[in-house]
């Protein structure tokens, strides 16, 4: 995907770049005082989205948008910014342009998240790596869990494929040692976190969170034991959700491949 | 005494009852009663009217007519000003003058005056209500050189009467077809003195215009002193004087507020002014004197304008007292006052007949009455207000109530000057009502300022009470500590630092925000404590219920406080716990703690910080802080945000 970004500093742009190392889906073409070169590249080339700055010297950010909203009626407008006093205001001057605002310095998960989104049109994949140590990758990136319990809770939901998971069961298994009145406290806070982890990463929709019961919604996610499980040919070293207690069961049931 | 013992026992065992009782269920009885209690004033103005007016001859010593025959035998009429209403049955000539057309034949039918032709049945037919007639009656018993005088009050039609064949009096030019008017006043009197005594034949031929016949009984005035020919002119022009008050009144008040501004402001009310005008003006005290004046032929269509205007009336009170709160559910009263509404115009308009005319409107009346139901529920605390409106609203139902007897023809004596005299009640309630809502609503302006200005002064403290220097420095320098460590552990503190600051900017500007994007905030916060912290302070969220709003870092004051004074991190499972949840009313956020607490009693004075976060909360969002804690019990801060703002504004 092509993404275009200006900026009139050189610094915000090349942390820009550090950030997207390693993403081959992502090409970002950099621009910083010669706006009119911008725009040229925009008309040759189908450009996805437009990441701005909004206070420029010889530009302002929202009329350079127009421009390129211009160019292509399609396109993605994203402002980058340390600060915006009108947030709403110009939210409503570009409509169904508008895309997001990502604030300066820049955060690596939110601008992540916000091109991954433009990647795959928000139907993206959230993939969970099983096998070994437990990972989930929202499109290309890890994603980075602040609370081991949120992480480990999720492993559980992934290990059930699917199928609801108690607030009872979610404590037997990860707060077992712990007062009732406690683990239910951890459970809640577990549940709270996990939601705002996927949230950040715009992905809250995998999870269904009912009153003491959770769900995974599967039909957005993939995984490399569900498809050992379903037959199809993926590699399994015996590790299964390392190092959760409560997956030793299945890592003993399952067979190892060559 | 022993009466006054048992009524203190009666009185105190009901007081005692009725403390038990639900105070609902008090007011609900109370209203009920009230609304009876004006239900019966109607009626017992209207019965008394009714039957005063029957009686009103035998309560004077006078006779009534028995038989077309009126006999004032053994009446001393000597030095006596007698007024003689006479109503009683009458011998009845349909479409003959039998003075004039010299008819010497057997009367067509026997009537009973007041009446309608529609209610005479001759060969077996109703009358219709066009057509002219003469009423034959007998007067005996006067004794030789009685001076005897006719009058025909409320007459606007045309009518000439005779006593033995001589002309006593003229109203207007009779005509047998078609209209004909008089101004109300007698063209022609003549005094007739008794000559012997012989039986008097008394004769009133009456003109085609008297739609269905004689709707008043002629006056029979007998006199020894001499007899002025016409009647006080300050009772007949009371009227016109009870109406340029009215109007002059209405002009200073409006005067006194004048303004479209204060018209739209007090608009509800003065709707309801308005209607009151136009039912003054269209009274019968004074429209018809000034049709008549004028000589004009609009007499009966006062009766749909003031029928139009009672139900403009009753929903311009509905919709007044919903802009008011007297009235919370408007759409009951609406339907059921529509529904009265139409039966009532259905029955004027399909049925003919007075007294159906005159139901229509006090279907409408018995509207007016139920108003007083949601007066009396509301009594505390708008009791001087209420007692206005009631005061209003039952002096306009006696108005209507006597307005359409008048038009509807049913001859109540004195009823013209009763509506006059009603009408200052009305006229005074509505002046001083007008002035104390005009007041009412500039105090509800004053005041909403007033918040305005208090909401401008706390946004802006509150962005100085925010960014406090020795957090940013501590902050950055944990960022470069963080730096030393791991570039992408460096990252993140930066980034929630950013974060940190950009929301403490715009709290002076942006009021309230989802609470999802407030707890952003918060965790942004916890963690940046957390960092310089040798022992991180366990937070533990609750969050699931966050559809709601809040004035964004509302609640960071309190966590600071948590942080700074529950040492829960010295406690073994120590932990702060954030929590939302809805209930009914409201959404309420919970910060506990499980640590040290303090002592409620021996607390200092509340820090300027937490005392402006109860201000803003209270402002902004109408919210409630409560704080509870024990020594070594830990300590709950409840903050309650209503769903319904309004109830919480006053303080």
């Amino acid at each position: 995907m092509n993404v275009i970004v200006v900026d009139d500093e050189i610094s915000p742009l090349l942390t820009f770049s550090s950030h997207i190392f390693d993403n081959p889906e992502i090409t970002a073409n950099m621009f910083s005082t010669q706006i009119d070169a911008a725009l040229d590249f925009a008309r040759k080339n189908y450009c996805k989205a437009v990441f701005l700055d909004i206070n420029m010297p010889k530009i302002n950010g929202i009329d350079l948008a127009k421009e390129f909203i211009k160019i292509n009626p399609d396109v993605k407008v994203v402002f980058i910014t340390g600060y915006a006093q009108n947030v709403e205001e110009i939210k409503k001057e570009l409509g169904d342009n508008f895309y997001a605002f990502c604030y300066k310095p820049y955060d690596r998960t939110d601008l992540n998240a916000i091109l991954e989104n433009l990647v795959h049109d928000s139907e993206i994949t959230v993939t969970f790596k099983a096998f070994s140590h437990f990972d989930c990758y929202v499109g290309n990136t890890v994603v980075d869990f602040n609370r081991a319990k949120s992480k480990e809770l999720l492993a559980l939901l992934v290990d059930r494929r699917g199928a609801t998971v108690t607030m009872e069961e979610a404590i037997t298994c990860l707060w077992g040692e712990k007062t009732v009145d406690l683990s239910k406290k951890l459970y809640r806070d577990a549940v709270c976190r996990l939601r705002l982890t996927l949230q950040s990463y715009r992905v809250s929709h995998i999870i269904d969170v009912k009153r003491a019961r959770l769900n995974l919604n599967v039909k957005y996610c993939r995984c490399d034991a569900w498809d050992y499980d379903d037959g199809k040919p993926v590699p399994y070293n015996g590790e299964y959700m390392r190092p959760y207690e409560w997956a030793t069961k299945k890592e003993n049931n399952l067979t190892t491949t060559e | 005494m022993p009466t006054g013992l048992s009524c203190d026992c009666i009185i105190k065992f009901i007081g005692g009852k009725m403390k038990k009782l639900n105070v609902t269920v008090k007011t609900t009885i109370l209203s009920v009663l009230t609304v009876t209690v004006c239900a019966l004033c109607i009626v017992a103005t209207i019965l008394g009217l009714v039957l005063s007016n029957r009686t009103m001859n035998s309560k004077m010593g006078l006779p009534d007519i028995k038989d077309c025959v009126l006999d004032f035998s053994g009446f001393d009429a000597d030095n006596v000003y007698t007024k003689q209403h006479m109503t009683g049955t009458y011998e009845f000539f349909y479409n003959k003058w039998i003075v004039e057309d010299n008819y010497d034949g057997e009367p067509d039918a026997i009537v009973t005056v007041p009446h309608r032709y529609t209610d005479t049945i001759i060969g077996g037919k109703r009358l219709t209500n066009d057509g002219y007639a003469s009423y034959r009656l007998t007067v005996k018993g006067l004794k030789p050189g009685t001076p005897v005088y006719f009058l025909n009050n409320n007459f606007i039609g045309a009518c000439y009467g005779y006593v033995n064949g001589e002309c006593v009096y003229k109203y207007g030019t009779r005509q047998k077809t078609g209209e004909s008017r008089s101004n109300g006043e007698a063209e022609y009197t003549a005094t007739y003195i008794v000559k012997d005594e012989k039986p008097l034949t008394v004769v009133f031929e009456v003109s085609s215009n008297m739609r269905g016949g004689l709707s008043s009984p002629p006056r029979l005035t007998i006199s020894t002193t001499e007899i002025s020919p016409s009647a006080p002119s300050f009772t007949n022009n009371i009227g016109f004087i009870v109406l340029g008050l009215v109007i002059a009144l209405f002009i200073f008040s409006f005067l006194i507020n004048f303004g479209m501004d204060r018209i739209k402001r007090d608009f509800s009310f003065s709707v309801v002014m308005f209607v009151m005008m136009i039912l003054t003006v269209f009274s019968i005290a004074v429209y018809w004197r000034l049709l008549a004046f004028l000589r004009f032929n609009t007499y009966n269509i006062i009766m749909e304008v003031n029928f139009v205007a009672d139900i403009l009336l009753v929903f311009s009170l509905l919709y007044h007292f919903y802009k008011k709160g007297i009235i919370e559910n408007y759409r009951v009263p609406t339907i059921v006052f529509g529904s009265i509404s139409i039966i009532a115009v259905v029955l004027y308009v399909v049925l003919m007949g007075r007294f159906v005319q005159a139901i229509a409107p006090m279907l409408t009346v018995a509207c007016l009455i139920s108003f007083t139901y949601p007066l009396a529920k509301t009594f505390p605390p708008k009791n001087y207000r209420n007692v206005l409106y009631g005061l209003f609203i039952l002096s306009s139902a006696i108005f209507v109530t006597c307005t359409t007897f008048d038009l509807a023809d049913i001859t109540i004596a004195g009823m013209e000057r009763s509506i006059a005299y009603v009408m200052l009640p009305v006229m005074l309630s509505v002046i001083i009502l007008y002035r104390s809502i005009s007041v009412e609503n500039t105090l509800t302006v004053i005041k909403a300022l007033k918040t305005e200005r208090e909401h401008d002064a706390i946004i802006a403290d509150s962005l100085k009470a925010q960014i406090k220097p020795h957090f940013v420095f501590n902050s950055l320098t944990n960022i470069q500590a963080a730096y030393e460590k791991d570039k992408a552990v460096g990252d993140k503190a930066l980034t929630m630092f950013s974060k940190h600051l950009r929301a403490n900017v715009d709290s002076s500007s942006v009021g309230v925000v989802p609470f999802s994007q407030e707890l952003d905030n918060i965790n942004n916060y916890i963690e940046l404590e957390n960092m310089r912290r040798e022992k991180p302070i366990t937070v533990l969220l609750d969050c699931m219920d966050d559809d709601f709003e809040l004035p964004i870092l509302s609640l960071q004051p309190f966590i600071e406080n948590a942080f700074k004074y529950s040492q829960v991190e010295n406690i073994p499972n120590g932990y702060i716990e954030i929590k939302t949840y809805e209930t009914n009313k409201s959404y309420n956020v919970e910060i506990n703690d499980n640590g040290v607490g303090f002592d409620e009693k021996s607390v200092k004075p509340t820090s300027v910080g937490l005392k402006n976060a109860k201000e803003r909360l209270r402002l902004l969002s109408s919210a409630t802080v409560t704080v509870d804690s024990k020594v070594n019990g830990g300590t709950r801060i409840l903050i309650s945000f209503p769903k319904n703002k309004d109830k919480n504004i006053k303080e």
